[in-house]
């Protein structure tokens, strides 16, 4: 009985997720407290469920994210981009997706769209060019991008929490297959849009309109004093923060505690351009709070048997380990694509644990860790409303007069999705079958 | 294209100002002619150029020093005009030249503007300055620098405008009050004079400026106080302008949620106000009077009209 009702209680929680009925913190936040409430899990279980690692990563995060913005640095890379293009629309296009990819590996995807997509929606709507394929050509980059790294995408962080897996294994095991993936797609999109995207160096007045636009968007950006002091400790953190990450395995430091340490230490030293509770401001707190409230919820299914019903169902679908790898990376992408896929990813973490006992012995369990990362991170390609890095970018392409239907998304983003899961799949099986 | 790089021009100049605008469109001049790949590059300089000229409103400072780098490459490089298999290294050098001699030129020009200008920036003077004029800002700095004691009251238009104005005089040192534009009249008494800049003055002998521009002359006008424009003579438009077409509504449906109101706002790009309302025009040839300028401008205007007819090359016969 109180499996069912957990059951039907979180899938109430969900729908009132994915149609934004109330806000996404106060529906997993309501779910938790009701579950505790009716008893599916006791008070303690609830606390201890809540994994602060994760939470503490965000936090951290997304204060050195917010700090760093401060610094203008990241304002003033992309307008050196935009500068590098010399209106080239097709250079445009393979440089601010590259610079996408890159920070998206670094920062949230939802703050790389911020970052990127204001410049690119000034740059192409004034070149004349259609705006809308950029857009979604960034998105689903900030989405290929955020795949590569523990910090990448909310998703990879939750799975780094369970696993213990580490900032390197992540970049070692998937860099490989996104590489790919990347170079595919970019293929794909320049080839099906090239008339949209072709150069205009045998056009003199594009020209001169692109270049005009560059230097009006030079000083619409960068119309500050950027403060060169500033930079410095900016650059210095980040990369502290990267080596950090890099040798937290050897340094035996969680990356939650390198990632507030650092952005503590930069509240000090950069305390003449930051304030804390601007800085605190910033930080989402209703995100970090859906996060609490769905690992409490997650730890109830796990209570009432949920989650091991589950990882039986799925074995009794078949004993084959690489069938088992390709089922995984396809439903958890066909779900991201339609549905919030971090509570997905939260709910599969102990299916994850239970089916690697079940195959322990096997020497390629990790894969499993990856097929699911890959499956939710990638999936949320597939439509608008697949990732919140998506529907943001869509809501500033409207605010500037380019609308972007679903339908119009979904042409790119679909055909997308499939290539990256066809590469996604061979690469687990040459691994799981070869190495 | 001439509706796109309208918009381009008006939202710098806006942003900005009409100097600044030159220096960057001669600049993404040079850069798009050095990477250009085209088989015909006078043809497509020639459409460019015509392309600048239907701007609205029209910048008559780009537009001349576009029409100049054409004169310099029909002087020195006539062939090119005839020749379809003419040498485009050759014909890219001769722009990029006349480029470069443009940038120094309006650079020289601007130092002799502000020499006059700061002639007339007196010790205890109270300054009103309106929107961002590069010229109005360089003029301010150098009696500064010369130890000229005044004030400056800037008179609050949008947010940005104002910030990029005390941004750039406070950093200098200059003391800086800020007054609304709508409760100007309650300093009117103190202000000594008021500066401002201009995007052009068309053949109806009408300056076209920022927004706002007109009710503070009129306002300023009516108590006596002095009105300095500052404008290089390349500013002004040298042919027939048509009323209207020199600035620009825009308009935005506002909704007000909480009291349910739903309203049309519009906003003018410009504004234009007559040159005799003004009493002194200060330019790199000196600083004059409404009459003497007037007489320039129809002077200019006759060299061109005989300029028009005279070039083979010109597009917009």
């Amino acid at each position: 009985m109180m499996l069912y009702l957990a059951v039907a209680i979180f899938i109430i929680v969900m729908i009132v997720v994915a149609f934004e009925l109330v806000d996404k913190a106060i529906a997993a936040l309501s779910g938790a407290v009701i579950f505790v409430i009716i008893g599916v899990l006791p008070h303690e279980k609830a606390i201890k469920s809540v994994d602060f690692e994760t939470i503490l990563l965000l936090m951290g995060m997304m204060m050195l994210v917010e700090a760093s913005k401060r610094s203008g640095i990241f304002s003033w890379l992309n307008v050196r981009v935009a500068k590098i293009t010399r209106g080239n629309p097709f250079l445009l296009l393979v440089l601010f997706l590259g610079v996408t990819a890159l920070l998206s590996a670094f920062l949230d995807n939802v703050t790389t769209v911020l970052l990127i997509v204001p410049v690119t929606l000034a740059l192409t709507k004034g070149m004349g060019l259609k705006p809308a394929i950029y857009v979604i050509a960034e998105v689903i980059f900030s989405n290929i991008g955020g795949s590569l790294t523990l910090i990448g995408d909310p998703p990879n962080i939750l799975i780094g929490s369970a696993s213990g897996l580490s900032f390197n294994d992540f970049i070692l095991n998937l860099i490989i297959p996104i590489s790919i993936v990347s170079v595919a797609v970019l293929t794909m999109i320049a080839v099906v849009h090239w008339k949209e995207i072709k150069p205009v160096h045998a056009d003199l007045e594009k020209l001169f309109v692109s270049n005009l636009l560059i230097r009006k968007i030079n000083y619409q950006f960068l119309n500050t004093n950027l403060d060169k002091v500033f930079i410095i400790k900016t650059l210095v953190i980040l990369g502290l923060v990267f080596i950090g990450f890099m040798t937290h395995s050897l340094t035996h430091l969680s990356v939650d505690i390198i990632a507030v340490f650092f952005a503590l230490v930069f509240l000090i030293i950069g305390r003449k351009n930051l304030s804390i509770h601007h800085i605190l401001k910033e930080v989402e707190w209703t995100t970090l709070l859906f996060f609490a409230g769905l690992f409490v919820m997650v730890g109830g299914l796990k209570e009432v048997g949920f989650l091991e019903l589950i990882s039986s169902f799925i074995l009794s679908l078949t004993d084959n380990f690489s069938l088992i790898l390709l089922i995984i990376l396809w439903v958890s992408a066909l779900v991201s694509s339609f549905l919030d896929n971090i509570p997905f990813v939260a709910v599969m973490i102990p299916v994850i644990v239970n089916l690697q006992t079940s195959f322990s012995g096997n020497p390629h369990l990790d894969l499993l860790w990856w097929s699911l990362s890959l499956g939710a991170c990638l999936g949320g390609n597939g439509t608008i409303i697949g990732a919140s890095a998506n529907v943001v970018a869509v809501d500033l392409a409207r605010k500037e007069g380019v609308n972007i239907s679903f339908l119009d998304f979904m042409k790119v983003g679909f055909p997308v999705l499939i290539i990256s899961m066809i590469i996604c799949s061979l690469y687990l099986l040459v691994r799981s079958d070869f190495f | 294209m001439s509706g796109r790089l309208s918009e381009l021009f008006r939202n710098i100049e806006a942003e900005q100002d009409v100097h600044e605008l030159t220096k960057y469109c001669l600049e993404s001049l040079r850069e798009s002619v050095n990477v250009y790949s085209g088989t015909n590059l006078v043809r497509d300089f020639k459409k460019l150029v015509k392309s600048v000229y239907e701007t609205e409103p029209k910048m008559s400072l780009i537009i001349d020093q576009f029409n100049g780098i054409m004169d310099y490459l029909y002087d020195n490089c006539r062939q090119c005009f005839t020749n379809k298999n003419n040498d485009e290294c050759s014909v890219r050098k001769h722009i990029c030249d006349s480029i470069d001699s443009f940038i120094i030129a309006n650079e020289k020009k601007e130092n002799e503007l502000c020499n006059h200008g700061k002639k007339v920036v007196l010790d205890g003077d109270v300054i009103l300055i309106h929107s961002y004029s590069r010229s109005v800002m360089r003029v301010l700095c150098d009696a500064y620098d010369e130890g000229v004691k005044f004030q400056v009251i800037v008179a609050e238009q949008e947010f940005d405008k104002t910030l990029s104005i005390l941004r750039l005089l406070q950093k200098k040192g200059i003391f800086v009050k800020v007054v609304p534009e709508y409760m100007l009249s309650h300093i009117e008494n103190d202000v000594t004079k008021v500066f401002m800049g201009v995007v052009t003055l068309n053949s109806q002998m009408l300056f076209v400026a920022a927004a706002g521009t007109s009710a503070i002359v009129s306002e300023f006008r009516l108590n006596n106080v002095p009105i300095y424009v500052f404008m290089s003579m390349g500013k002004m438009s040298l042919w027939k302008s048509h009323k209207g077409h020199d600035t620009h509504k825009v308009k935005h449906k506002k909704i007000n949620e909480l009291y349910n109101i739903e309203y049309e706002r519009i906003k003018f790009s410009h504004d234009r106000v007559p040159l005799n309302y003004v009493n002194f025009i200060v330019t790199e040839e000196g600083i004059f009077n409404p009459k003497e300028i007037e007489k320039i401008y129809w002077s200019k205007y006759k060299i061109r009209e005989g300029w028009n007819s005279q070039h083979q090359w010109n597009t917009y016969k």
